[in-house]
Order: structure tokens, then sequence, then C-alpha cells
């Protein structure tokens, strides 16, 4: 089990999320529908660190992360924001992907390897050394998206996902799903996108004010 | 009772000066003692203020220490760190005391006093877009670290730089937003008309005469103060 949640509590002032139980194993793509305002977003901010829980539990691998920072869910979690130039920092698109691992003390060719495949599986390669203030939104995903790829995470939390994405390239996105769930990944997609969930995803649940149903 | 808010400007307007142009402790600590009064009678939001810039004090401290350290003795310097932190916190406190009228009541009184419209309301709405910065720069410092960057530990070198880089999706975003706001604000008219006319304008009353008054003296005072001392 990658993450495993145990009444899971989180409440806005006009908003609650409660008693939020599920598990996601690995090798599994657990999607999460749901109305605007029904919590999906809230659920993956709890899931990934960002929002602290009022009361339950969030277990990642097995371990409490109570006390964990977020560089520690990092390390084990991916997470998609569904504004991805929140998560582009560096200036061009290599080091974008680069940066990380050589802040983990890869060695500068093995990481400049593994970016350019990635680069060349999202369509990206062409780019590599262009500034990351002129890309596309759809581009901006597919990038983020390939930063938390390069880390190797043990679950992937993606927000809407295909938003900004044309036909051809959700078909890349659902492909490189298929292969980090080969890869054992765990995956929770939060999508409105019933297409896409319904051709990908292993269990859907959906989120109605606050609550978790089997879909 | 609140007083005029063109009577605060024109407070503010002096206290940011006698900040910035008294150069020494003893001229600032009246300048200080009356801006802290002012904050008090005015129920400025000092608290909320000063929680929302946390990091501000750090910087205030880092300053003064530099400050100390620069100096040729220590007496020097402390004076000279004394006379830096009033000053900063004199103008927090300028800030703090305009932040106790809201957004288009601010407008309105630097409409009376006769600034053009739309610089008006871009000060305004860059008012407005100064916890947005904020709340960007946290996202952005998140989204980092959920990379798996753990920011403690890295060396001071390295974190320096990936501040740095924070900083631009940081302006970028704010660029965007500044962007988005200015075509929304074209697509309902914005200037079509070049006469305005105020739902509530301005109107003085006697207290806020008598405070236009007392800011005169206090402001002669301390510029008597000055030159007496």
């Amino acid at each position: 089990m990658i993450i495993q949640t145990q009444n899971l509590c989180f409440s806005y002032p006009n908003f609650a999320l409660r008693d939020i139980n599920f598990a996601l194993h690995a090798g599994e793509l657990l999607a999460i529908t749901g109305a605007n305002g029904s919590g999906k977003t809230t659920l993956g901010k709890l899931l990934c660190g960002l929002l602290k829980p009022e009361s339950g539990t969030v277990l990642i691998q097995g371990k409490n992360t109570k006390n964990w920072r977020l560089g520690q869910f990092g390390q084990h979690v991916g997470y998609l924001f569904q504004e991805p130039a929140r998560q582009i920092f560096a200036p061009t698109v290599l080091q974008e992907l680069t940066f990380t691992q050589e802040l983990r003390g890869v060695p500068q060719e093995e990481s400049h390897a593994r970016a350019h495949e990635l680069l060349a599986r999202f369509e990206l390669t062409h780019l590599a050394e262009q500034s990351t203030l002129t890309l596309s939104r759809g581009e901006q995903q597919r990038l983020a998206l390939c930063g938390l790829l390069l880390n190797q995470p043990a679950a992937l939390i993606l927000d809407e996902p295909t938003t900004g994405l044309d036909p051809r390239r959700c078909d890349i996105l659902a492909q490189t799903l298929q292969a980090c769930l080969r890869a054992d990944v765990a995956i929770l997609l939060i999508s409105h996108d019933m297409t896409f969930v319904q051709a990908n995803a292993t269990r859907i649940l959906r989120m109605t004010e606050g609550q978790l149903h089997e879909s | 009772m609140k007083v005029d808010p063109r009577i605060t400007i024109l407070f503010v307007l002096l206290l940011s000066t006698f900040a910035v142009i008294f150069r020494n402790p003893w001229h600032m600590l009246p300048v200080l003692v009356s801006a802290i009064i002012a904050v008090l009678l005015a129920r400025a939001p000092l608290l909320k203020l000063l929680r929302r810039l946390r990091g501000v004090w750090i910087m205030l401290i880092f300053v003064t220490l530099l400050q100390t350290l620069a100096a040729q003795n220590w007496l020097a310097g402390l004076l000279i760190a004394a006379t830096v932190l009033q000053r900063l916190v004199i103008l927090l406190l300028g800030g703090a005391l305009l932040a106790s009228f809201s957004g288009h009541v601010l407008v309105q009184a630097l409409l009376q006093l006769r600034m053009p419209y739309q610089l008006a309301f871009m000060l305004s709405i860059g008012l407005r877009f100064v916890p947005l910065f904020g709340e960007s720069f946290r996202d952005s410092l998140n989204a980092m670290q959920l990379r798996g960057v753990d920011l403690r530990k890295l060396k001071f070198r390295t974190r320096v730089k990936i501040y740095t880089w924070l900083l631009m999706p940081t302006v970028a975003s704010g660029v965007h937003q500044a962007r988005k706001l200015a075509m929304a604000m074209e697509l309902r008219g914005f200037g079509a008309h070049e006469c305005r006319t105020a739902y509530a304008p301005l109107c003085m009353r006697w207290h806020d005469w008598l405070a236009l008054a007392l800011v005169i003296l206090w402001a002669a005072g301390m510029i008597a103060l000055r030159v007496v001392l």
C-alpha cells in the first residue's frame, strides 16, 4: 500500500472533508471525480503535505506523515498542481529538470541523460534551451510532469492533468501513466475529464460534499 | 471616530519625511512615539500587519545588526542601528495607518487631493497585489519542496540561488495577473469616460479640521525640535 488515509478530516470555514478512508496501491490508478468545490483538490493537498489534517492520519508507504516536512513528502509523492506555472522555477527547460537531480547529488551527465529522455517522451526536446517563461500552458503542464517523473516517486497525485492538453498530448500522457503503472507507481488522478478517467483508471471514487463514495 | 483619510495621508507623508530626513535617534524618538499614538487612536490593524510581515522583522534585525557591525565603534554602531530601526518601524506604522482604510476610500481621498484617477486606481491595485505576491512566493516555495528539495539541508549559497529562482515564477505570475486584470478592466470600459462621479465623496467635518490643525502643529513642533536640539 503506497498511500492510506484513516478517518481523515479537514475543514474550511464553510466546507469540510469528513472521515476520508481509502487506500492507494502500487500499480493502481485511482481516479477521484466530483463537482467543483466538492473537496478533490483539498484531498490531494492533504495527501502531499500542503495541508495538515485536523484529525486522522495519512500513511505513506506505511509511515505516519504527521511530522513530515514538505521536502520529505516530495521524496515519496509527486504532486502536479492545477496551475503548473507555479511549479516551474528554473530559467530554462533543461535546467528545470536537472536542478533537483543535481541537488540530490546525481552526476550531471546522468541527470542530463534522464532529462533528455523525458523531454523526448513528452515532445519537448526542441524547447530544451528555451526560457520557461515563454511556454504555453500545455507545455508547462508537460514540463511539470517531467519534473515529477524525474524524481521517480512512489506515488503521483495529478490535479486535472489533462487541462490544456490536445487529444494527441492526452494520449501521450495516458501512455506515460500506463508506463508508470507498469513500474508500480501508484497514481491518484483528480479530474473532471470522464473520457480520460474511464479509459485509464483502475478504480473510480466520487467526491460529494466532502465525502468519498464508490462510483 | 475616524479621521478623514486625506488627513491621515498627510500625516503619513510627514511621518515618512521626518523618518527619512532625521538622522539622530533622539530626534526620531518623538516621531516614533507620535506614530504609535496615532496607530492606537486609529485602531489600525497593527497586529494583523505584524503577523503578515513576519519575514520583514527578520530583515529588520538583520539590517540593524549589519549597521552595528559596520560602524567604527560599538556605541556609534548602536546609535546608527537605533536610527535605522526607528526609521523602518515608523514607515511600517505609516503603512498600518493607511491600511486602516479600505482601498476605495483611499482612492477617493487621492482623487479629492487632485490625483488623476488612473494613477490613484493603480496605487490601490498595487497595494492589493502585495499579499498576492507573498502568497505566490509561498506557493512556489512549497512546490519546490514538493520536488523533494529539503531546503534545510542545503548549503546557504545553494539556498540563496534557489530563492532567487523562486522570484521568477512569483514575478511572472504577478505580471500575468496584472495583464489579465488590465484586459478585464478594458473590456468593462475602464477610462471610456473622462468625467467621473463618486457615490460617497469625502467631506471634512469639525473633528477633521481639528485633526488637520493638530497635524500642522505637530509637524511644526517636530521641525522646531530638530532645529533646537
